[in-house]
């Protein structure tokens, strides 16, 4: 059936951060071989940056379900923003402990204090440029007494770019930054999704003007670019439908990848 | 709601739009390109036209020369309207050209009025055998006689020659004065004429026909010696054969 054949397409590219999903591409695999050597060293604190959809969730959560059978690991996807959930929430995930009151910073450090562990437990947090600075400043302290190692990830903007400075420049031993992908990569990534959702005919449909054209409109973001082709599959999905002859099923039409893109905003019209 | 009929819609109206720029360019380079090559041709135009006028003025005055000596030679006495003065407008389109012919000339005529220019040749023979003459204003030229009777003219004559005077005070040009004297002599107005070829013959000395014309206008005027007496003198610094012509018929009395 041709209909679920787009429709399966589409749901390839949902914007969801799942590790299955996780595309592995020549600079992204060696930025993620660094990441995880980083974490094997003593750090206190290790930065992961770059703009908005360049995959520092997905690395992340791609570290996370990697680590999480070898050492303590914990993930905090939605910042807690409030402190004493925040330190609270440590203290049930990594220590096992569930305080029933209050829990301050220094409760936190005296309850620290009475758990070792062969390696450092490691927290991962996404998108910290949510939290408050008085937080930052506590997270700061935790991992100076070496007894959580922290993995951050920020929006490389100018005003995270000042957190960075202010709570992390003289404390993180790694900083690594991610980048959009070119054209090529997006080729990759693209194709494979698709063939790793088994939508190999429709992976053959892209050629280099194709991908050219995506990346022109997406500048090779990755969560523009899923954005995109999941638009760009309802479309096809439409004209498979309602008009089947106007499909080309050897190539993908760059007027639909434009008309995806009007559809989504990336082309004002 | 996937409206695809409107995206459809959407995407032309964008399509076109991102044309514009290219079209936009597009027409200014041809525009550009246009406007140069219509310059750059109107200037080689302009050039051409140029050499053309230049050319075309040199042969119309070599012409004008040839046929007005022609014509000065056989045009009768007293004649009326004749084939001659067919044959003068002949010659009045090429005239345009002269007045594009810029000379260096003396002030010669401030006065508009060339009626009013007076001679005072008898003096001037006298202080110096060189012929030189003066437009002063003299009162009683001697013994000029009126030959208005003979002067037939059409009116499109008229007004020929008004428009060559008329481009001879702009441009003072001999050879225009020289086709109003020879255009006066032929109508019969021998002063107009001799005034003419005065005029001539102040602006360019070496002119045969000028002086001809002059000497010509003299006898016509019954001023036989004063004609005899330029002649020999302009012999004197002239080998015109014409010239020597004129004399010999003068003397003989065959030319009145």
């Amino acid at each position: 059936m041709k209909s679920s054949f787009y429709l399966s397409s589409k749901e390839v590219f949902l914007d969801v951060v799942d590790a299955k999903e996780y595309v592995q591409l020549d600079r992204v695999s060696t930025l993620y071989q660094s990441l995880k050597d980083s974490v094997k060293k003593p750090l206190k604190m290790i930065l992961l940056y770059g703009k908005p959809g360049t995959g520092k969730s997905m690395m992340l959560n791609k570290l996370y379900e990697d680590l999480k059978e070898q050492q303590k690991v914990v993930m905090y996807h939605t910042p807690l923003v409030d402190e004493t959930e925040f330190l609270k929430s440590l203290a049930r995930d990594i220590y096992g402990v569930r305080p029933f009151e209050e829990l301050n910073f220094t409760q936190f450090n005296e309850l620290s204090e009475h758990y070792e562990f062969e390696s450092t437990p490691l927290v991962l947090l996404d998108e910290a440029q949510l939290y408050s600075s008085s937080l930052m400043e506590k997270i700061r302290l935790i991992s100076d007494a070496r007894k959580i190692k922290f993995v951050i990830t920020l929006h490389k903007t100018d005003k995270e770019d000042i957190i960075a400075k202010e709570h992390f420049q003289t404390r993180i031993w790694e900083s690594l930054e991610l980048h959009n992908a070119s054209s090529a990569e997006l080729k990759i990534y693209i194709q494979k999704k698709l063939m790793k959702n088994n939508c190999f005919d429709v992976a053959n449909m892209f050629d280099n003007k194709n991908v050219k054209c995506i990346h022109k409109i997406t500048s090779g973001n990755y969560r523009d670019t899923n954005k995109l082709l999941d638009s760009l599959f309802s479309i096809y999905d439409w004209y498979e439908e309602n008009q089947p002859t106007k499909i080309n099923y050897s190539n993908i039409s760059n007027k639909l990848i434009e008309m995806a893109a009007i559809k989504t905003g990336f082309i004002n019209a | 709601m996937l409206n695809v009929h409107d995206l459809e819609r959407r995407w032309l109206k964008y399509k076109i739009r991102s044309y514009i720029p290219i079209s936009i360019l597009l027409v200014t380079v041809i525009g550009i390109s246009i406007t140069a090559f219509s310059y750059f041709n109107s200037t080689d135009t302009l050039i051409s036209e140029n050499t053309i006028q230049q050319k075309e003025t040199s042969l119309v005055n070599s012409t004008i020369k040839e046929k007005e000596t022609s014509v000065s030679l056989s045009v009768p006495e007293n004649t009326e309207e004749s084939p001659v003065a067919e044959k003068t407008l002949v010659l009045k389109p090429s005239l345009r050209f002269m007045d594009n012919i810029e000379e260096g000339l003396n002030p010669y005529l401030e006065d508009e009025n060339t009626d009013d220019l007076k001679l005072d040749l008898q003096k001037q023979y006298q202080q110096n055998e060189d012929i030189k003459y003066t437009t002063n204003k003299v009162d009683n030229f001697p013994d000029v006689p009126d030959k208005g009777t003979l002067s037939i003219t059409t009116k499109k004559n008229e007004s020929d020659l008004k428009d060559v005077i008329r481009r001879f005070k702009q441009n003072k040009n001999p050879a225009l004065s020289l086709f109003i004297a020879k255009r006066y002599y032929e109508l019969g107005k021998y002063q107009k004429s001799y005034n003419y070829a005065l005029m001539t013959n102040e602006i360019d000395k070496s002119i045969d026909e000028s002086w001809i014309l002059f000497s010509k206008s003299l006898v016509k005027l019954g001023q036989h010696e004063l004609a005899v007496v330029t002649l020999k003198s302009y012999l004197k610094t002239s080998k015109s054969s014409q010239a020597e012509i004129l004399l010999r018929k003068i003397e003989s009395g065959s030319f009145k």
